[in-house]
């Protein structure tokens, strides 16, 4: 859907600035990673905007985001704190919880924030940008560049690791 | 020890299972409504267009009724409304009376027993209609809310299935309801002191009219009830556009064309006659349709909204 | 048979196309399996959804007057846009009916049957919703 894009990069600021730290928050899980990271998007924004093409705003700032993450992960040159995608498939099967693992089962908001950061990355910002950032599933496969069918399996499995994990 | 109490439970089951007074159903709908819970329910509705299914997300606590599908969030109380759609614009409307349906003489209500329904004790009741049964509701034993409701066309097909796919059974959090409907300018509907009389019939294929209200540009509106269904029509000397029916292709019913479009568990009907236009929404199965339809003024003239809006958007 | 799968979470957030949901629906009726699977993948999803949204720090972003984007509504910016045409639409028809013509919407028509019906015992929650197919929210 195209869109008209009347925006300054303090509107920008000022609407998404929210959402971009909370996206950053949880793709990072540090508060001042996340503060790191909104100033760099903040700032490719102001750098982007004049060059920018109607068409999906969201999708293009929300890939700004992650592109940003990504190339700090880069740099930092360290993994992302996710199993590798092999692991995947045993941490799906990770499934029967241990008696004590049932007990300490409460679910505080920690553990679900330290469940989705266990996440490999591409489940954690497919299910971040649905569940937290709201964007419908075209804009997510805009953001993130992979077909729609693609991000529909990621957020499904995601959510389905997410369970398994908080069990 | 255990097929005594199987015995027991059959016995009153039969016991049940005869006709009760109408006043019953009342008695459970009014038990469903102070009813508090949490689910999310599943509505299916078959029709000739195909089948539409709606996903909702629900929660009733002290009366108050939230609802959130897709793009909308609906607050209810009674004889008032307010819904909010994803750009977080509100609308808020309110009835000011509210005179009460008798259940039609044509209906029997039947307590049928006691069933299970998501692991949950519930009262099967059903309302019949000489042979057929007409509605089937499930009523949850233990907090009163309308687990399940199976309402049927007069050949006994199913029209609508409306259950729930999970439910919890404690006071709902209803969220930031407040913040939604605090502020919020309502649209009162009021009572017009002075009614055509000719404007709406007092009855309609058996349905009484029990409301009626002033509707936009000097239209009229009434709502009718035959204690089970109810619809609303709105009727106006002149013409009635109603947008979101205007690509909709034309149907016959009973021979004359109307415009139409089924949503979860409801119809919307637009149509124009030789006495001003018309449009309606309602309930009730698919015959019932049709027999309101029959007892209101045909289309006059044809093909005239497609003419129209043909003249309008080319 | 085969299962839903992926489906499951695409029905949940409203991004199947009717004639998925319609095989979603007609599925559930009759997979135990899969329901259960669609109560897990909700609960997952509300634990989720549930996450407190944190504040910036103050002074990352520029002063929080003026625009105000109300963050994670229950829906998408995208459907949101969709209900801003579908508002526009009513409102060039409206402009454009004839003048001798008067320009109602479902949504008029279906506030005041909610909310009358609202007013009666036992009200349904199908009654309160506005009558528009799936395809006209995407």
């Amino acid at each position: 859907m195209p869109d008209s894009v009347p925006l300054t990069w303090e509107e920008v600021a000022r609407s998404y600035g929210r959402r971009i730290y909370n996206f950053a928050y949880r793709l990072t899980g540090n508060r001042d990673d996340a503060a790191d990271l909104t100033q760099e998007v903040l700032l490719r924004v102001k750098r982007g905007l004049p060059d920018y093409q109607p068409g999906s705003f969201e999708g293009w700032l929300w890939r700004i985001t992650r592109n940003a993450f990504l190339d700090d992960v880069r740099r930092k040159q360290r993994r992302p704190t996710s199993p590798l995608p092999e692991e995947v498939d045993r941490l799906e099967r990770a499934a029967s919880p241990s008696p004590d693992e049932v007990l300490a089962s409460i679910r505080l908001g920690e553990d679900v924030e330290e469940a989705l950061l266990k996440l490999p990355i591409e489940f954690r910002e497919a299910v971040v940008l649905c569940d937290i950032v709201g964007l419908s599933y075209e804009e997510i496969a805009r953001a993130v560049a992979a077909p729609v069918g693609t991000v529909r399996s990621r957020i499904h499995r995601g959510r389905k690791m997410m369970r398994d994990l908080l069990q | 020890m255990r097929r005594l109490v199987v015995a027991v439970v059959v016995l009153t089951s039969m016991a049940q299972a005869a006709p009760a007074l109408a006043d019953d159903l009342l008695g459970f709908m009014e038990r469903a409504s102070a009813a508090e819970y949490a689910g999310e329910q599943l509505i299916t509705c078959t029709h000739p267009d195909g089948e539409t299914s709606q996903l909702l997300d629900i929660r009733q606590r002290e009366g108050t009724l939230v609802v959130q599908m897709a793009d909308e969030t609906v607050v209810a109380e009674r004889g008032e409304l307010a819904s909010s759609d994803d750009a977080g614009e509100v609308r808020a409307m309110r009835v000011s009376s509210s005179n009460r349906a008798e259940l039609a003489g044509r209906y029997q209500v039947v307590e049928s027993g006691l069933g299970l329904y998501l692991n949950r004790t519930v009262d099967q009741v059903e309302v019949r209609e000489g042979t057929l049964v007409r509605a089937r509701f499930e009523f949850d034993r233990q907090t009163g809310a309308m687990l399940r409701t199976e309402v049927n066309n007069a050949d006994g097909s199913t029209y609508c299935l409306t259950r729930f796919l999970d439910f919890t059974a404690s006071a709902p959090d209803l969220g930031d309801v407040e913040r939604m409907t605090a502020g919020q300018e309502v649209e009162v509907l009021v009572r017009p002191d002075e009614v055509d009389p000719a404007a709406l019939p007092a009855t309609l294929a058996g349905f009484e009219r029990l409301d009626v209200y002033a509707g936009p540009e000097e239209s009229v509106i009434g709502y009718y009830g035959d204690g089970l269904f109810s619809f609303t029509v709105l009727h106006s000397l002149r013409p009635v556009s109603v947008a979101e029916l205007a690509d909709a292709p034309p149907v016959e019913i009973g021979g004359d064309r109307y415009q139409r479009r089924f949503g979860p568990a409801q119809v919307v009907l637009a149509w124009e006659s030789s006495v001003g236009g018309y449009a309606m929404i309602g309930d009730m199965p698919l015959d019932v349709q049709e027999a309101v339809l029959g007892e209101l003024p045909d289309p006059g003239r044809p093909g005239l909204f497609v003419r129209w809006w043909r003249r309008l958007f080319g | 048979m085969r299962h839903l799968g992926d489906l499951l979470s695409a029905y949940l957030d409203g991004e199947t196309t009717p004639a998925e949901s319609a095989q979603v629906v007609e599925h559930l009726q009759r997979c135990r399996p899969c329901r259960s699977e669609l109560d897990e993948i909700h609960q997952a999803r509300s634990t989720i959804r549930a996450l407190t949204l944190l504040e910036p720090p103050p002074g990352l972003l520029p002063d929080e007057l003026g625009v105000v984007v109300p963050i994670r509504r229950r829906r998408r910016w995208m459907a949101g846009m969709a209900a801003a045409v579908v508002v526009a639409v009513v409102g060039v028809a409206t402009a454009l009916a004839p003048s001798d013509a008067v320009p109602i919407s479902v949504a008029q028509l279906s506030d005041q049957y909610g909310a009358r019906s609202a007013a009666e015992p036992g009200v349904t929650p199908a009654k309160l919703m506005v009558p528009l197919p799936a395809e006209e929210a995407e």
